[in-house]
């Protein structure tokens, strides 16, 4: 591996990449501290139950968007079994922590996710971008019968109850304020073990691979071992991130992991902007809280959804955070 | 034997309608290189229109398709204009997930106009059967096969004896050069995506009255309409024709001898088999990979 970093050359990430050096970019652990910082005042604020069900609902879909953008945003990969590996998450975490308890399921549904997902990358190494995608498309439609009809591992048309709040040496996290507590931990978690990845050669690899497949691999970067380890890091965390929404929501059923979850999904990380993983938690926020606040729109819901997923592709390609930049270059042209 | 034979019809003439889907689908590939994927909301949008045209225009069953399938060449080529037009020189990424937020947009719009439940839309050949070797075989089976088979020879044609034809398979071999040759890349994108919107409202009119109409419709059949293009090579109008037979038949045959309550899963399986174990599908692609 060349020890220059390989400049991205897509217009989109060139053009980001201009505006930020991406040594200063990476510099994120102060930004790490900052949004916790700010996330840990929510409670002093919006103290109530519900308000807090909402910020813990966040966190849990954040931590799974930032998974994402590992899959999609840093390597490329255009995966719709992210809300699958969510699901598989949830409900091995339902099923381990029904008999062994909450740390033992936690570990479980990890490792479940990060096994189906690396199994899953192998057997359709040989696929090209969209086949990929109709194979993920498959996957996530498979995972959501399985959840269904495989009643021994789930229940009757896979609706669980999930009882097991975290504990830490005897202190239960059972209401919504310790809940939210324990979430932020493990957000601070996912946010730094991103950061690390960020610092490390595989960002620079991986974005490399993500732009120039072939280039990337002349120069020695190992580009199928660079996709299966983002790929199964991703969906690990979303893994993850479903435990724990299992868990915070004590009831799950397949509606929760549909195609609507994938879509959404895509909706946070475009939404937020592509280029870091700020993105993903902000479109997280954003995507949770937007109906919430069209709440009298209730049925509009998804039509919204769909139509701001449009509108942000074509008016604002590279999302929220994308905004700084494209200030920065109007009042630099001004 | 009669089980057999219904089990091989059904799967027939369910194979038939993935086809159509597929086909459109591989129509805007071959134009645009981009995979449409509100191709089966489109079925669905389809099935609704006609679905309208009978209850509230209250129209003959026969002209209301025709009225359906009119439309839907239309909303195919304002689909183009909207997620495709504005979107070109950027990543396909992109534009795929333009066509697929379009896709939920149509869903979840017919879910708001009519309601989420699942509605009837009558055969024009009524509810009668004709037996063959014990088995009960719908006319709308026998419908769906006939008029597959008269699109398929008639896109064959299109495709093979056309200028536009020409155009389109000189698109999918080489953009750049097709281009510099004259061929009006705009046109071509708004022409095939209103013929893959014609062919989402048949494929919707036409499965309507087996399954009844509802949100999912399209959905699912597009998902095996994907399995059958990847079975069949993308490229290859007979190829993709042949993979959704097999794929109509495989999940009948699958369901009704193995374990029914896995219906849906069969397809997705043998797809994924495919794309791992022979990802240029079993006839070989005609069409060079493109990223």
């Amino acid at each position: 591996m060349p020890a220059t970093e390989i400049v991205p050359t897509t217009p989109e990430s060139a053009r980001s990449g201009s505006a930020v050096p991406p040594a200063h970019r990476r510099h994120q652990l102060r930004t790490v501290v900052l949004v916790v910082a700010a996330l840990g005042l929510i409670p002093l604020r919006y103290g109530g139950d519900y308000d807090l069900s909402i910020a813990n609902l966040t966190i849990s879909y954040a931590i799974a968007a930032i998974g994402f953008y590992l899959v999609f945003g840093l390597s490329g990969q255009f995966a719709f079994s992210h809300a699958a590996f969510f699901g598989i998450g949830a409900y091995t975490f339902a099923w381990a922590a029904h008999s062994r308890g909450f740390w033992i399921g936690l570990v479980a549904a990890v490792i479940a996710t990060a096994l189906v997902a690396l199994a899953f990358a192998w057997l359709v190494r040989r696929a090209s971008h969209f086949y990929f995608a109709i194979a993920t498309l498959g996957l996530s439609e498979i995972a959501l019968i399985i959840f269904r009809e495989w009643t021994s591992f789930t229940a009757i048309g896979g609706e669980v109850a999930v009882p097991n709040d975290p504990t830490v040496d005897g202190f239960r996290f059972d209401s919504e304020f310790r809940m939210f507590w324990f979430l932020l931990g493990a957000l601070v978690v996912t946010m730094v073990i991103v950061v690390l990845i960020e610092r490390s050669p595989l960002r620079r690899e991986s974005i490399a691979m993500r732009d120039h497949p072939e280039v990337a691999a002349s120069l020695g970067v190992p580009i199928q071992r660079v996709r299966f380890v983002m790929f199964t890091l991703g969906s690990a965390i979303a893994g993850f991130a479903g435990a724990l929404f299992a868990s915070d929501q004590g009831f799950i059923s397949p509606t929760s992991f549909g195609v609507g979850l994938g879509i959404n999904i895509f909706l946070m990380v475009i939404l937020g902007g592509l280029t870091n993983m700020w993105g993903a938690v902000i479109g997280a926020t954003f995507v949770v809280l937007l109906p919430e606040r069209l709440r009298s729109f209730a049925e509009y819901r998804e039509l919204i959804f769909a139509l701001l997923l449009v509108a942000t592709i074509l008016a604002l390609p590279e999302g929220i955070t994308g905004l700084r930049q494209a200030w920065r270059r109007i009042t630099r042209r001004a | 034997m009669s089980r057999f034979v219904a089990l091989l019809s059904a799967g027939i003439s369910t194979g038939s309608i993935y086809a159509l889907v597929a086909l459109g689908f591989v129509t805007i590939y071959k134009a645009t290189g981009v995979i449409n994927f509100a191709q089966g909301d489109l079925a669905t949008l389809g099935s609704y229109l006609a679905f309208w045209a009978v209850s509230s225009l209250e129209l003959a069953t026969g002209v209301a398709y025709a009225l359906a399938i009119g439309l839907m060449f239309l909303v195919g080529v304002g689909l183009e204009r909207i997620t495709t037009a504005p979107l070109r020189g950027r990543s396909v990424h992109v534009v795929v997930i333009a066509t697929l937020g379009a896709g939920m947009a149509i869903r979840a719009g017919l879910g708001i106009w009519q309601s989420s439940r699942p509605k009837r839309l009558p055969s024009p050949l009524g509810i009668r059967t004709v037996g063959l070797f014990g088995a009960r075989i719908p006319y709308q089976s026998i419908l769906i096969v006939a008029v597959t088979a008269m699109v398929v020879v008639a896109l064959i044609l299109l495709f093979e004896r056309t200028q536009f034809g020409r155009q389109l398979r000189a698109l999918a071999t080489d953009t750049e050069a097709a281009r510099l040759q004259g061929v009006m890349v705009g046109r071509m994108s708004m022409l095939s995506f209103g013929i893959a919107g014609a062919l989402a409202g048949l494929a919707g009119v036409l499965f309507a009255p087996v399954v009844s109409v509802n949100l999912n419709l399209g959905f699912v059949a597009m998902l095996n309409g994907f399995a059958a293009a990847i079975l069949g090579g993308f490229g290859r109008i007979g190829g993709v024709v042949v993979g959704a037979l097999m794929i109509g038949v495989f999940e009948q045959m699958a369901a009704g001898y193995i374990a029914p309550q896995l219906r849906e899963v069969y397809p997705f399986a043998l797809m994924i088999l495919v794309i791992a174990v022979r990802p240029q599908g079993l006839f070989g692609s005609e069409i060079r990979a493109r990223h």
